[in-house]
């Protein structure tokens, strides 16, 4: 019913996998149906978190920071522009 | 903007543990400096006058480099490194030296000689590693962009730990001259930044031959910045169909088949 897959070189067995080209065996939809489970657990909990450790500090930072915020893409073209002093 | 990356080095440091060596009164000097030739008309490109730290196995003439490394804790190089080099010619600010893995042998940057790197996210966490210092830096804002080093994974790992972009370049692309080796026939130094644009920029500046590196490529630079936003229809990927099968668990091997089925 299954076949083992060895590598390429001919070295030791390393995992089993269904033969004919399926995907699917009853341990495979056990592993796929707990990984689905732990995803809805976890989910609610990520979601309600930051979404970034910056949004986080950001709210707690002084306003001299906030120039650390921007991408360095973003901090460049304000150096080019010398706009900068505005925003410190 | 120096000023805003030390206060938040001084602000949040203790905690993340993210930098070995904070270069203050340099980094403030060569803002000055910076900030003069940009009013001046002399604006010399993308990283002029921006913060960057370096991960502290690149040599940084008159500043300490030790790998993470009781044995290196005094070693004050003579001669900068040519990644170091080409920043300074670009006109960065370099803000100091980052933690790591000692010897960046390693993948959490927990064992270091001047304690562990703390996961910006959430501080009971490591950061991976072994460019562990640079990832928390970019995450946590204390500086723009880092540079780390790659032999086995210490870009990229530490990088998807703290949610930055990590790149390592092709190997000979950017010149390792000047760094603590860890293989040197497998060593890499790469941009950590916080968007794909960002290590664009600074790949622009750290890409080139260099005839003190033996592995160096004499090919030309392409201009990374303009690809940023091109059609990926043309590109390719290559799948090792023995790695698929080697030491993947079950649970991945459906998606990896749905993905890739040859």
């Amino acid at each position: 019913m299954a076949k083992l897959c060895s590598s390429a070189a001919g070295a030791s067995p390393v995992h089993v996998v269904p033969a004919g080209g399926a995907v699917f065996s009853r341990r495979l939809f056990l592993d796929a149906s707990l990984a689905v489970v732990a995803g809805a657990t976890m989910g609610p909990e990520v979601s309600a978190k930051e979404t970034s450790p910056s949004s986080a500090v950001k709210r707690l930072a002084p306003a001299s920071e906030a120039l650390a915020f921007l991408s360095l893409e973003d901090a460049s073209a304000l150096l080019r522009t010398k706009k900068y002093r505005r925003l410190s | 903007m120096t000023q805003a990356c030390i206060s938040r080095i001084e602000r949040l440091n203790p905690q993340l543990n993210a930098f070995i060596t904070v270069s203050t009164e340099s980094a403030l000097a060569q803002a000055r400096q910076a900030e003069a030739e940009i009013h001046q008309g002399r604006w010399r490109g993308a990283l002029h006058g921006i913060p960057i730290a370096l991960k502290d196995l690149i040599d940084t003439s008159g500043v300490r480099t030790t790998a993470a490394s009781a044995l290196f804790k005094d070693r004050i190089p003579v001669a900068d490194a040519e990644v170091v080099r080409r920043l300074r010619a670009a006109g960065a600010v370099l803000l100091g030296k980052l933690n790591m893995h000692e010897f960046a042998y390693g993948g959490s940057s927990v064992i270091s000689y001047f304690g562990p790197v703390r996961n910006p996210w959430n501080p009971a966490h490591c950061s991976g590693g072994s460019s562990g210092g640079a990832a928390a830096a970019v995450a946590a804002h204390l500086c723009y962009g880092a540079i780390g080093s790659d032999t086995g994974g210490s870009i990229r790992e530490p990088a998807s730990y703290c949610g930055v972009v990590g790149l390592k370049p092709t190997y000979g692309r950017v010149s390792t001259a000047g760094t603590i080796p860890l293989s040197w026939s497998l060593d890499h130094l790469g941009p950590m930044t916080r968007t794909a644009t960002d290590a664009a920029l600074m790949l622009q500046v750290l890409a080139g031959y260099d005839c003190w590196d033996t592995a160096s490529a004499d090919t030309s630079v392409p201009d990374y910045v303009a690809t940023i936003g091109s059609s990926t229809s043309s590109l390719r990927i290559g799948v090792p169909r023995d790695y698929s099968s080697r030491g993947f668990i079950l649970i991945f091997i459906p998606p990896w088949r749905w993905l890739c089925p040859y």
